[in-house]
């Protein structure tokens, strides 16, 4: 298993929160930043960086190997892929709030309109997420936890 | 992840400096803005500085960046000062005597041995009204066919809206927005390409006009409307039928307009009568509920506007859109009053007639569509060309019109710089700029505006109508026909087109802001066209179904001449060129200001130039059918994924030294309208081997 | 190795996938007395309200027994045989294992009820009681839901979406009395009185009324409250409260006290048999003591700690933490751990907006948060069901702030570790 994930460098964030306008355009049905307000339902970005302290903090789902939505999530929508990150079926999904219940990094939106969850799905379909793309700062970084330990940890 | 908007070279608003000396008043002619200038010198009579006329009642003092580079442009090295003949390759000065007996020698052997039609005319940039009227008579003694700015730039809309409301004019001036309650923009970034005039629409927006912009980039008219729709690239048509069949289907139209004031309303209707908006959802990318919310807009908000751009004028599937944005106007009953219309920059004063004696006209023996030119050019039925502009910058496949222009037999070129198509003529003639000539002006708000002869030449440079009456006389012509005079010409014209006969110069000196046209005596003007009900369509009425004999039909643009039959995976993007204040037309890319405004660079999402595999500032080669130009990336999420763009002309003899972009668009009309495209042409882009900056 | 799990279901299967994941090679059997692939009951009143469709309540797809390598029987198990290490089944079939799981959920409980017998009384638990019931449903006008629980207020929903129109009975004097506070419970019934409901607490069924129909049958036609008044209906769901499952190991020598005893590996106080879900009754996170907390994700997560120490991988449950989402009426509301303190321990912080259906209220005690409810805009619940969890310290400006607040990870905010 080599789950690739997202992983946030707080100290290298200026807080220019590019990475939600990114992931907020990536997951707009028109495919565009301009128009996800007027969307209905309107998406939500699935990186939020927020300042709860003195430094920045990215929001978003650390896709864990023992997953508390995974396990909270009673229609079976949230679910691991074979490589072991977690995914969401948005089909199956009703839109109880269980994995919001329990997601300890509050890394899961609810879409009220849509009455769906919604998370970080690593856009698998990209060369890498939009979201790491957009980050001047190379404040976010895809890869396995033991890339993430050997290129940025050590800095 | 780059920037939004560009945020330089917009809107500027200047206030003189401290002077001493005289400023000067002009109108600028470089977009039809009409803007007001004013035009300080230096003792030596050179222009110092270039200012907004705070005394225009139509710009108030704005201008934008392009009439002040004019400084630059005139006492430039690039400029033309004398006239220069061909040498084994390189350019000799030679007399303007010389040069117009070889130019009347030859245009006399051709028109004998080869016909009429073997000569023709580039003519984009002819001058102003004394030349262009000094250039029609000339046509006419001649049989000279000539390639205006039509096929490069306005030919879809004209013929579009001529077919329709039987003239290709725009019916209302930019200025009416004041009055209307909802203005729609399509394709067209008017902040930039009429900046000196934009503040009408801020301003119409501050008094409640609910300004709305339709467009594939965010632009910098996208920033400032009440609600901007972003479009997929191409599917303008998608989006106008579906709004004409959601506001028939609801009963949103002015039934009373459509039944006095049209024909053909029933074909309309089953034209689009299976363009739901959840259909055109899927093509445009626009949601459902936005275009549902904008036909209600437009039926509740009366009475509105529309303003088209070039954006959905050169493309491939122009004619649709125009057809359908138009007619949803017509139906709408947006058409003649006060606050409604079709804003345009395309403002005809009409032609003139019953000069010519019938027989000293000479009819052309042959005509060719814009796009049949190249060949001809290529296979040696055209032997020779008069150029008064850039074809070589402007035209598409700008290498192959190069090429083209190279193999003529004979080739002149009348111009303000040596410019990538004046290197290859055998003649060159060096061109007054507008403020070295006097004339009278239309603009966008359809008012004639006289300007003054405002600079000295410093040169050997002649109009456009001295040249041709000179060349008329060397020719054997009946050159009486000519006006000497920028002034004799303008009377002239009054007495032949009944549309100014009611505009005298000193009139236009004395009314602020000038006359609005068509004005045949005193009191007679016209502020917009059609206010009587009455169109200029044989039937007097909208011709909703005039245009083509086809049905109004959608087709995406990935089918249209340029792209059909290309494969998306060689091609798997849309290459666009759209202009900039500060570089409108190639002439003013000859000006060190320019350069520093705009660096040749090729706009695009930056996921898109992840896929390319390149970062800001980096070398990208962008590849169409036509051919390939290297420019640097400029990473912006104001365009969408797979979408480039660029501003259209550079040039090789420019200071870019950069191919022109045009290289990069086949030679293909849009088949209802007949425009030559300049955009949404399916290409690839690699990163080209170093890093930029 | 042989494991048998008895159910299907959250415990179950999660148990199952997780011994699957542990031990490819060894054999699972699971034996339950529902024929089909595993569902989730949370979805049957959404089924039964026809907002999904019958595919979208099952949790895994038709492949799920043989891509796991699953043997899958039909059977309900009477008795456990702890000696013989092996269980029996209806149809007399022995099935031994080497580990079992019980795994058997509970059932609903119902009082005895003067005229219950008739037609028209159901219960709403398995995916065939949902069936039965939207049958059934096809031909009423009105209907009375009794218990104002989770259970009931999710099926008065199913009903309301049918366009039948719901009384709901309650006992107690709020709705979702285990769950959350009167404050919320009020935001709640409101919103379903504005919905159309009618919310009837502090009531009782006392009587079915029912009469004959066409065929000579007896069927529902109302019943009668201990305030006196008759409500007229032809249809009554019973969901008052449930029971644990746990007849199969009577004079087995497992313990059982309300559930099945479970440590802290979720072994019973038999070797070799784990029980886990409904039926289990395991130490609560907070107070540290046994009882029952018959939710989904602790029957998950008591399966995955139960399947992990049956294939011999050690793993500690942390105790079990009452949490529950629900949307009444399209309102959110979450809760976490103790809804109510008693009076004099700890703080509350608490804010209400009621007219945007917004009400928070945090529980504070030795500086720690242990209990919360979310009601309206419920984004970020998570975050503080997981502060519950850790049992850390937290900054009480931190919880002042959330309180109006968008709840935001602490991140960097001083938090300290506590518990064990
Ligand atoms: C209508 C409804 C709505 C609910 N909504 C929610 C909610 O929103 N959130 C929440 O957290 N929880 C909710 N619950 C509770 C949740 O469904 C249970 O906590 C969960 O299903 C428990 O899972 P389990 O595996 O322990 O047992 P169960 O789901 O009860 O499964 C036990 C299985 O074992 C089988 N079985 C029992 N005895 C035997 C036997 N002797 N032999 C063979 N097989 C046997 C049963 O038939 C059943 O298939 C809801 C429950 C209901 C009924
Ligand atoms: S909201 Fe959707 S994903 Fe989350 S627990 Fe409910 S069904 Fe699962």
């Amino acid at each position: 298993m080599r789950v690739q994930k997202l992983f946030f460098i707080s100290k290298r964030c200026d807080g220019c929160r590019a990475c939600e306008v990114a992931c907020l355009e990536k997951h707009s049905q028109s495919q565009s930043i301009f128009m996800t307000k007027m969307e209905q339902p309107s998406p939500q970005p699935r990186i939020k960086v927020k300042r709860p302290g003195n430094q920045y903090w990215a929001t978003v789902c650390q896709h864990c190997t023992d997953s508390m939505c995974v396990r909270a999530c009673m229609t079976g929508a949230m679910q691991y892929s074979p490589e072991g990150e977690v995914f969401h079926n948005t089909n199956k999904c009703v839109g109880c709030w269980m994995c919001i219940m329990v997601c300890p990094f509050g890394a899961i939106a609810p879409l009220n309109e849509a009455k769906k969850a919604s998370k970080c799905d690593l856009c698998k379909d990209e060369k890498i997420p939009p979201c790491v793309a957009s980050c001047s700062r190379q404040a976010l970084f895809y890869g396995t936890p033991e890339e993430y330990e050997m290129k940025v940890a050590g800095d | 992840m780059g920037s939004y908007v560009r945020t330089r070279a917009l809107t500027s608003s200047s206030e003189p400096l401290d002077h001493d000396e005289e400023l000067r008043t002009s109108i600028c002619c470089l977009c039809n803005g009409g803007c007001g200038i004013k035009i300080s010198l230096d003792q030596e009579g050179k222009i110092k500085a270039v200012f907004g006329d705070p005394e225009n009642p139509y710009n108030k003092g704005k201008i934008c960046s392009k009439p002040m580079e004019i400084a630059q442009t005139l006492y430039g090295p690039y400029r033309v000062r004398y006239p220069m003949k061909k040498v084994n390759g390189t350019f000799e000065r030679i007399s303007w005597d010389e040069a117009l007996d070889l130019i009347a020698q030859k245009y006399n052997q051709y028109i004998k041995e080869n016909g009429t039609g073997s000569i023709v005319g580039i003519t984009s940039k002819i001058g102003g009204s004394y030349s262009k009227l000094a250039h029609g008579i000339f046509s006419e003694l001649t049989g000279l066919v000539n390639y205006g700015t039509g096929p490069i730039c306005t030919d879809s809309e004209a013929n579009v809206r001529k077919k329709l409301f039987g003239d290709g004019s725009g019916t209302s001036p930019l200025s009416d927005v004041v009055n209307s309650k909802i203005l729609l923009i399509v394709g067209n970034n008017t902040a930039q390409t009429k900046a000196g005039q934009f503040h009408w629409i801020t301003e119409a927006k501050r008094r409640g006009t609910r300004v709305v912009v339709i467009d594939t980039r965010f632009t910098e008219t996208a920033q400032a409307a009440d609600l901007f729709i972003q479009i997929r690239p191409g599917t303008d048509a998608a989006l106008g039928m579906a709004l004409l069949n959601y506001v028939i289907k609801n009963g949103l139209y002015d039934p009373t307009f459509v039944s006095k004031h049209t024909n053909g309303f029933e074909k309309l209707v089953q034209d689009v009568s299976t363009f739901t908006t959840k259909r055109a959802e899927e093509i445009t990318g626009v949601p459902q509920n936005v275009i549902e919310k904008l036909a209600q807009d437009l039926a509740t908000l009366k009475p509105g506007m529309l303003f088209e751009g070039r954006g959905i004028v050169c493309v491939n599937n122009a004619g649709a859109s125009l057809w359908a944005f138009e007619g949803l106007m017509a139906i709408l009953g947006n058409i003649g009053k006060p606050g409604s219309g079709i804003i345009s920059h395309i403002n005809n004063t009409g032609g003139i007639s019953n000069l010519i004696q019938p027989n000293d006209v000479m009819k052309p023996d042959r005509k060719r569509s814009s796009s049949a030119l190249y060949k001809d050019m290529e296979e040696g039925d055209v032997k020779m060309v008069l150029i008064s502009g850039n074809p070589c910058a402007t035209w598409p496949d700008s290498a192959r019109m190069s090429k083209a222009i190279e193999g003529l037999d004979f080739v002149v070129s009348h111009t303000l710089v040596m410019d990538d198509s004046a290197v290859l003529a055998d003649i060159v003639l060096p061109a007054t700029h507008w403020l070295e000539e006097a004339g009278a002006q239309p603009s966008v708000h359809r008012v004639l505006q006289w300007k003054n002869k405002t600079v000295e030449i410093r040169g050997e440079e002649k109009s456009g109508g001295d040249f041709y009456r000179l060349l008329a006389e060397r020719m054997g012509l009946n050159s009486s026909y000519f006006p000497d005079s920028s002034e004799s010409a303008w009377e002239l014209e009054r007495k032949h087109n009944k549309n100014v006969t009611g505009i005298s110069r000193e009139r236009m000196l004395a009314t602020p802001g000038g006359v609005h046209f068509p004005c045949s005596e005193i009191g007679k003007e016209n502020v917009r066209l059609f206010a009587n009900g009455v169109f200029k369509t044989s039937s007097g009425k909208v011709e909703l179904t005039g245009v083509s004999d086809a049905p109004l039909d959608y087709v995406d643009t990935f089918d249209a001449p340029g792209n059909n039959g290309l494969s998306r995976e060689e091609f798997p993007y849309l290459f666009s060129t759209n202009k900039v204040a500060s570089h409108y037309h190639t002439e003013c890319q000859y000006s060190d200001w320019a350069n520093e405004m705009e660096q040749p660079y090729v706009e695009m999402h930056p996921l898109t130039a992840l896929e390319i595999g390149v970062k800001e500032g980096d070398k990208v080669r962008v590849e169409t059918v036509a051919g390939s130009i290297v420019l640097a990336a400029k990473i912006t999420q104001s365009v969408p994924r797979g979408f480039l763009s660029t501003q259209p002309y550079f040039g090789l003899q420019s200071p870019y030294r950069q191919a022109p972009a045009n290289t990069l668009f086949p030679v293909a009309t849009d088949p209802v309208g007949g425009n030559l495209i300049s955009k949404n042409i399916m290409c690839n882009a690699k990163a080209e081997g170093g890093q930029g900056s | 190795m042989r494991y048998l799990i008895i159910g299907n279901s959250a415990a179950g299967v999660f148990a199952a996938e997780t011994i699957r994941g542990l031990d490819p090679d060894g054999q699972i059997t699971m034996i339950s007395n529902e024929d089909c692939l595993p569902y989730s009951r949370c979805l049957t009143s959404y089924y039964l309200g026809n907002e999904i469709s019958e595919e979208m309540v099952y949790i895994r797809d038709k492949a799920f027994y043989t891509e796991t390598g699953i043997d899958f029987q039909v059977g309900y198990v009477v008795r456990v045989d702890v000696d013989s290490k092996s269980v029996l089944l209806d149809s007399g079939e022995k099935v031994t294992y080497d580990k079992l799981l019980i795994a058997t959920g509970s059932s609903p409980f119902n009082p005895p009820l003067e005229g219950s017998g008739i037609e028209g009384i159901f219960e709403l638990r398995t995916l065939d009681d949902a069936k039965a019931v939207a049958e059934f449903a096809l031909k009423v006008k009105s209907a009375v839901v009794m218990g104002a629980g989770l259970v009931g207020l999710k099926g008065a929903h199913g009903l309301h979406e049918l366009g039948i129109s719901v009384t709901i009975v309650g006992s107690a004097p709020q709705v979702l009395r285990h769950s959350i506070d009167v404050e919320s419970a009020e935001i709640l019934t409101r919103r379903l009185e504005e919905d159309g409901y009618r919310v009837l607490l502090n009531t009782k069924v006392t009587k079915v009324l029912g009469e004959e129909d066409a065929d000579g049958r007896m069927s529902v036609s109302g019943v009668l409250l201990n305030t006196g008044e008759q409500i007229p209906c032809q249809m009554i769901i019973r969901a008052v409260g449930v029971r644990p499952n746990v007849k199969l190991v009577s004079d087995s020598g497992v313990s059982v006290n309300y559930g099945i005893i479970v440590d802290d590996e979720m072994q019973t106080s038999v070797k070799d048999i784990y029980a886990a879900g409904d039926v289990a009754e395991a130490s609560d996170l907070l107070s540290g003591e046994k009882s029952v907390n018959a939710i989904w994700p602790s029957a998950t997560e008591q399966g995955t700690v139960a399947g992990c120490n049956m294939a011999g991988v050690k793993r500690k449950y942390l105790g079990s933490l009452a949490v529950n989402s629900a949307v009444i009426s399209g309102v959110g509301i979450i809760s976490a751990g103790l809804v109510n303190l008693p009076p004099g321990e700890g703080s509350v912080l608490r804010a209400y907006e009621p007219n945007k259906n917004f009400y928070r209220k945090f529980m504070i005690k030795d500086g720690r948060l242990v209990g919360m409810i979310m009601v309206g805009d419920i984004e970020g619940a998570g975050i503080l069901s997981g502060l519950i969890r850790k049992r850390a310290k937290v900054d009480p400006n931190y919880l002042n702030k959330m309180l109006v607040n968008p709840i935001e990870y602490p991140g960097y905010l001083p938090v300290e570790r506590g518990g064990q």
